[in-house]
């Protein structure tokens, strides 16, 4: 099989585009699309499909509050991407409703304006931490069910950390 | 947040950045703005410009520039069922955008449909569009005023792509290159245009002395249907005209190609070329 990165790339982000909306994607729907693009792929193509998968996990397994902060963390995330829109501020983002990541890219956003973007509470600061640790145990069961090895490991820090 | 936390949030930051970047796609050209219009790019194409406008830096400050100006024409239009006083008065907002162009974008803009991928690939193509009309608009420099018309035209006949820039850069592949120049109030063209199945379009580079002029355009063939392509009026020389594939006659055959031209003091000047339109595409 030859891999179209063009492609699965593609079709990964309509997929992330649908955490800002009603109905998020499921793993079913990205499992059937995409992962045996990702078994073929490499590492990068495999961590992509593995994110997108993990939050779709956990979107379908959370609570509403879950769900919203994890659309708080893909605004957040995804704002951080591209070029840096020096407009950002007086563009009015953070106090308007998002309909496509394309509106936040650049953007800069912080954690506090992503959490009030989709009207959660700003100040719940431990909510991202939440995200970052569920979402973590998710994506390291995940890989290894997937590809069938564990993830690799380094020392440091006193503690494994993620090295694919 | 701790070492592993920091090092996982990298990974999803990396990850993310990744995903967001495009893919060594080349800027969206020139062709695909033209396709787009007419409603003939694939979806595959389609989704491919909306992953590299999603991503590519340059892209994105020039579609939010871009869109910026349109916003507000854009709420109208997607309601407007009269494109053509659309078209008319966008022209009048905006006098030095090319007719061709925009109207080229009413037609693409209309045959999307209104999804929210749809409209990032509305807003992608009509910002595209946008830029293009004004890199296509006339330069404002200085006229000379003389005493005869002069005309080139050129169609397009080689493989030439030329990057241009404003704000981003577009990619125009199957541009013009000059084939003959004639020059006389009112005479016939030497050159013959060809037009095969696969050009976009036929770029006339006119000269014109005196300026300014009414141009106008027109094809007629052999049973005698005429098609007025439009006036417009021409206020500096040389000038590119773009007429896209759309507007030049749909069939195989030997057509009329006029080119008119009506200045102050009566002035008069035109110009008729035959026009081969191919059932084949170009073999380059």
């Amino acid at each position: 099989m030859t891999i179209d990165t063009a492609f699965t790339q593609e079709r990964r982000l309509v997929y992330w585009n649908r955490f800002l909306g009603e109905s998020p994607p499921l793993v079913g729907e990205i499992d059937r699309e995409l992962l045996s693009f990702a078994r073929e792929g490499n590492d990068e193509e495999r961590q992509a499909f593995l994110l997108l998968r993990s939050c779709a996990q956990l979107a379908e397994e959370g609570s509403s509050a879950t769900r919203k902060n994890l659309q708080a963390a893909v605004l957040y995330w995804f704002s951080q991407a591209g070029s840096e829109d020096p407009d950002a501020e007086t563009s009015g983002a953070g106090r308007r409703k998002v309909t496509n990541l394309y509106e936040v890219l650049g953007c800069r956003w912080t954690w506090q304006q992503s959490a009030e973007a989709v009207g959660r509470n700003p100040k719940d600061y431990s909510a991202y931490r939440r995200i970052i640790d569920r979402l973590r145990a998710v994506y390291e069961r995940m890989w290894s069910e997937q590809f069938g090895r564990a993830l690799q490991r380094r020392e440091g820090h006193g503690s494994d950390a993620i090295a694919v | 947040m701790d070492p592993t936390q920091s090092q996982f949030e990298e990974l999803v930051l990396r990850t993310v950045r990744r995903e967001a970047t495009p893919p060594e796609s080349p800027h969206p050209s020139y062709s695909d703005l033209l396709a787009a219009a007419g409603g003939a790019l694939s979806q595959e194409r389609m989704d491919e410009v909306v992953v590299h406008a999603l991503g590519c830096p340059s892209c994105r400050a020039a579609l939010m520039r871009a869109t910026a100006t349109i916003d507000r024409e854009a709420a109208r239009l997607l309601d407007e069922t009269d494109s053509e006083s659309f078209v008319e008065a966008w022209r009048h907002s905006q006098p030095s955008a090319s007719t061709g162009v925009l109207k080229l974008v009413t037609r693409g803009i209309r045959s999307l449909a209104s999804t929210p991928r749809r409209r990032a690939a509305i807003a992608c193509v009509a910002g595209i569009a946008v830029v293009m009309a004004l890199l296509l608009a006339p330069p404002t420099s200085v006229v000379r005023w003389t005493s005869k018309p002069e005309w080139r035209i050129e169609p397009a006949t080689t493989p030439q792509s030329r990057i241009v820039s404003l704000g981003m850069a577009v990619a125009m592949s199957r541009y013009v290159s000059e084939v003959g120049t004639s020059t006389g109030t009112t005479e016939a063209y030497n050159e013959e245009i060809e037009v095969y199945a696969d050009d976009l379009a036929v770029a006339l580079v006119l000269e014109v002395d005196p300026l300014p002029v009414q141009l106008g355009i027109q094809w007629t063939s052999s049973t005698g249907q005429e098609v007025d392509l439009g006036k417009q009026s021409l206020g500096v020389s040389p000038c590119r005209v773009t007429i896209p594939r759309s507007e030049l006659p749909p069939d195989a055959g030997a057509y009329d190609l006029i080119v008119s031209a009506r200045g102050h003091e009566g002035l008069k000047g035109s110009l008729r070329t035959t026009l081969f339109i191919r059932a084949e595409p170009r073999s380059w």
